[in-house]
C-alpha cells in the first residue's frame, strides 16, 4: 500500500483565504436577507445559504475535494437520503389541509347520514383521519 | 494452486475454531468472527424464545372472548413486548448478526471481519439495549405495542424512555455492523473474487448494510426527539405542547420501512445459496438476483407513507407513496421468478433446507402479494389496522425471514458445528411450522377481511371460531420449533461428524475449510476461478444424481 496515496494534502493558503472570505461574504449575506420580507423564499434562501457555506466548509476545509472519491459518494448518498425524507415529507405537511377532494366525493350513503338532523355535522371534514 | 477439490476434509484432532480455546474468556472476548456469530445465536435464541412465550400467552388469551387468562392491561402489555423483542432483538439483527457474521467472511475468503474489535463492540452494544430492555420491562408497564406512537407513548414515564433507549442502543449495534460488513466486503474478498462471483448471500447482506447504516441513524434520532419531548417538555410530536403526532409517524416509519428490508433482505441470500445448491444448478438471473437486492435497498426508502395512509397524512403525500409502493413489487418478483426458475429442470433435493426455503417461497409470495394488496389506498381504509394486516406482516417477517433464517441454519449447521442433523426430525419440524404457521395467520387474512381489528382484547362472537382456529395453529407453530430446537440440540449432543462439504457446495466455506473451521478460516489463500454456483466445475461428469452423491458424501 504506497504511503503517498494516503498522504496529507496541503491546502494553499491563498485557497484557504478565499473560501473564509466567501464565508464571511455568506454570513453578511444571512444576517442581510434575514432582514427582508421575501415571503415564501425566507426558508429556501436561508437554507440555500446555509448550503452553500457547508459545501465550501466541506469541500476545502475538510478537504474532500482532494480525498477519496468514495468519501465524497457516501456524503452525497447521506445528502440524498436526507433530501428524500425532508421531500417526502413536505408532501404531507405542504398539502396536509388539503382535503376540497373528499368533500367533492359523492357517496350517497354519507349523504343520506348529513342530511338526517341527528347527522353529525364535522364528520365530512375529518373523514380522512377517523381512524386515528 | 488453490483451486477448490470439494475433498471432504477429516477434522477429528485437529484444531478448530471451537477446541482452540475453551475458557469462557475467550468467548466472550473472542474477536473470532464464527465465535461472535455465535455469542449472538445464543443471545437471540433466548430472546426468540421469550418473545414467541409472550406470543402464545396473547394467543391464548384470545382463544375465546372476554376474559381468558390476563386483565386487558397485561394483554396490551403482551402484544406491545412481544412486537419489541422480536422486531428489535430478534429479527432485525438476526440473519446479519449471526449468519452474515459466521458466513459472509467465509464466503468472500477472508481471515475475519475488517475491524474485529468493533464487531465485538457491538454484540456488548447490542446487549446493552437488551439489559435495557428488561430494565423496562421490570420498571414499568410498557403498552405501546412496537411502534410507540405519540402522543401516547409521549405521556407514559420511565418506562418508555428506558425501552427506546434500548432501541436507540441497539440501533448503533447495527450501525457498527453494517459499516463492518460494508468495508469487508469492499475490502477483504479474495483474489479472483470479483463482484460478478460474489455468493448472492453476500450481495444480500451487502444491501442490508447500506440500509442499516443509512435508516438506522433516523430511528435513533426519533427516540431521542421522543426522550427530549418527555424529559424536558419540549413539543415536538405531542399535540399538547403544539407537536405534531403524524411527524412521529413520519420519521418512525422512514426508518421502519426500511428496517422491514433489513430484515427480509438477508433472508433473500439465504433462499439464493438453498436454491442453487438443492436444485444443483446456476441461481437463474444472477445478475439480477443481486442488483434486485440494491434495487429494494433503495426504494425501500421511497415507500414509508403507505403505512400512513388514514393517519391524516395529505391525499397527494397518500397517493406519491401507494404508486411507488407498487414498483418494490418488481424487483421482489424479480427474485422470486428466478427462484423458481432455478428449480426448473434441476436436480432437486428435498434436504431440511430446501424444504424450509420452499416453505419460504410459498409464505414469502404470500405475504408480499397481500403487501401490494395494503398499497392500494382504497383497500388499505378498509384492512388498516386490521388482523390482515397481523397476517401479512407474520408472513413477512416469520413467514419469511424466520423461516429462511431456520433453513440457512439447517444449511450451514454442519459447518458451524461439524455435526450432522437427523434429516427425518428437521423434515417433521418444518412440515409441523408449516402447517402451524398457515393455520395460524391464514386465519388472521380471513379474521382481517371480516372486520376484526388488531390489538383489541375482546371481540365479537362471530369472530370465535376463526380465533380459536388460529390459537390452534400457534401450538402446532410452537411445537414445529421446539422440534427444530431439539434438532440441533441432539446434533450437538449426539450428531455424527460432518464432512466439510455434505452438501456438495460450490463456494468457499465449503470447499476450502474443514468443518468446523479452523481459528483462522482458511489454511491457505483461497484463489478464486469461478462462480458461486458452477458445480459443474466440481462435479460434472461423474454421472452420479444428487441424491447419491450427497448420499456418497455422507458415507465419507
Amino acid at each position: 500500500m504506497a504511503h503517498a496515496e494516503h498522504a496529507h494534502h496541503i491546502t494553499p493558503f491563498r485557497t484557504l483565504l478565499g473560501v473564509f472570505l466567501g464565508l464571511v461574504f455568506l454570513t453578511i449575506l444571512t444576517v442581510t436577507t434575514s432582514r427582508l420580507d421575501l415571503g415564501v423564499l425566507d426558508v429556501p434562501v436561508a437554507l440555500a445559504i446555509a448550503l452553500g457555506k457547508a459545501a465550501l466548509v466541506v469541500v476545502f476545509f475538510m478537504a474532500l475535494k482532494w480525498d477519496n472519491r468514495v468519501n465524497g459518494v457516501v456524503l452525497a448518498l447521506g445528502v440524498l437520503f436526507v433530501s428524500i425524507f425532508l421531500v417526502f415529507t413536505l408532501f404531507d405537511t405542504a398539502f396536509r389541509g388539503d382535503t376540497s377532494n373528499v368533500d367533492e366525493v359523492t357517496i350517497k350513503d354519507a349523504e343520506a347520514e348529513l342530511a338526517a338532523p341527528a347527522g353529525d355535522a364535522d364528520h365530512g371534514e375529518s373523514a380522512p383521519a377517523a381512524d386515528h | 494452486m488453490s483451486v477448490a477439490t470439494a475433498t471432504p476434509q477429516a477434522t477429528s484432532g485437529k484444531t478448530t475454531y471451537l477446541n482452540h480455546d475453551k475458557s469462557i474468556r475467550s468467548w466472550l472476548l473472542t474477536l473470532d468472527h464464527k465465535r461472535i456469530g455465535l455469542l449472538y445465536l445464543s443471545t437471540i435464541v433466548v430472546v426468540f424464545l421469550a418473545a414467541g412465550i409472550l406470543a402464545l400467552l396473547v394467543r391464548i388469551e384470545l382463544l375465546a372472548p372476554g376474559r381468558t387468562i390476563v386483565d386487558a392491561q397485561t394483554y396490551n402489555q403482551f402484544f406491545s413486548l412481544h412486537g419489541i423483542l422480536m422486531v428489535f432483538l430478534v429479527i432485525v439483527p438476526s440473519v446479519p448478526a449471526i449468519l452474515g457474521n459466521f458466513i459472509m467472511p467465509l464466503h468472500i475468503g477472508a481471515i475475519d471481519v475488517a475491524f474485529p474489535r468493533l464487531n465485538l463492540a457491538s454484540y456488548y452494544i447490542f446487549m446493552v439495549g437488551g439489559v435495557l430492555v428488561v430494565i423496562a420491562m421490570v420498571v414499568g408497564q410498557i403498552d405501546t405495542g412496537w411502534t410507540f406512537y405519540t402522543p401516547y407513548s409521549s405521556r407514559l414515564g420511565a418506562p418508555v424512555i428506558f425501552m427506546t433507549l434500548a432501541v436507540f442502543i441497539a440501533g448503533f449495534s447495527s450501525i457498527l455492523t453494517g459499516m463492518n460488513f460494508i468495508v469487508t466486503i469492499h475490502k477483504m474478498r479474495a483474489p479472483g473474487l470479483t463482484w460478478n462471483r460474489l455468493p448472492l448471500f453476500v450481495w444480500s447482506i451487502y444491501a442490508t448494510s447500506i440500509v442499516q447504516v443509512l435508516a438506522t441513524p433516523v430511528i435513533g434520532i426519533t427516540m431521542l426527539l421522543l426522550l427530549l419531548e418527555k424529559t424536558l417538555g419540549i413539543g415536538i410530536f405531542d399535540p399538547a405542547m403544539g407537536g405534531d403526532p403524524i411527524l412521529f409517524q413520519h420519521f418512525f416509519w422512514f426508518y421502519s420501512h426500511p428496517a422491514v428490508y433489513i430484515m427480509i433482505l438477508p433472508a433473500f441470500g439465504i433462499i439464493s445459496e438453498l436454491m442453487g445448491v438443492f436444485s444443483r444448478q446456476e441461481v437463474m438471473g444472477y445478475k439480477f438476483v443481486a442488483l434486485s437486492s440494491v434495487a429494494i435497498a433503495f426504494l425501500g426508502f421511497l415507500v414509508w407513507g403507505h403505512h400512513m395512509f388514514v393517519s391524516g397524512q395529505s391525499t397527494v403525500s397518500s397517493v406519491v407513496f401507494s404508486l411507488i409502493t407498487y414498483l418494490i413489487g418488481i424487483p421482489t418478483g424479480v427474485k422470486v421468478i428466478n427462484w423458481v426458475g432455478t428449480m426448473y429442470k434441476g436436480s432437486v433435493s428435498l434436504k431440511t433446507p430446501m424444504l424450509y426455503a420452499l416453505s419460504f417461497l410459498f409464505l414469502f409470495t404470500i405475504g408480499g402479494l397481500t403487501g401490494v394488496m395494503l398499497g392500494v389506498l382504497g383497500v388499505d381504509v378498509h384492512l388498516h389496522d386490521t388482523y390482515f394486516v397481523v397476517a401479512h406482516f407474520h408472513y413477512v417477517m416469520m413467514g419469511g425471514t424466520i423461516v429462511a433464517l431456520i433453513g440457512g441454519l439447517y444449511y450451514w449447521w454442519p459447518k458451524i458445528t461439524g455435526k450432522l442433523y437427523n434429516e427425518t426430525l428437521g423434515r417433521i419440524g418444518c412440515l409441523l411450522v408449516f402447517v402451524g404457521f398457515n393455520t395460524t395467520f391464514f386465519t388472521q387474512f380471513v379474521l382481517g377481511s371480516q372486520g376484526m381489528p388488531r390489538r383489541y382484547y375482546d371481540y365479537a362472537e362471530k369472530y370465535a371460531d376463526l380465533h380459536a382456529l388460529s390459537t390452534y395453529g400457534s401450538w402446532i407453530l410452537a411445537v414445529g420449533l421446539f422440534v427444530a430446537l431439539y434438532t440441533f440440540i441432539q446434533s450437538l449432543m449426539r450428531g455424527a461428524p460432518a464432512p466439510a462439504n455434505p452438501w456438495g457446495g460450490a463456494s468457499l466455506e465449503w470447499t476450502h475449510t474443514t468443518s468446523p473451521p479452523s481459528p483462522h478460516n482458511f489454511e491457505e489463500q483461497p484463489i478464486v476461478t469461478h462462480g458461486p454456483y458452477d458445480y459443474h466445475h466440481f462435479y460434472a461428469g461423474d454421472g452420479q444424481s444428487v441424491e447419491a452423491e450427497l448420499a456418497s458424501r455422507s458415507e465419507a
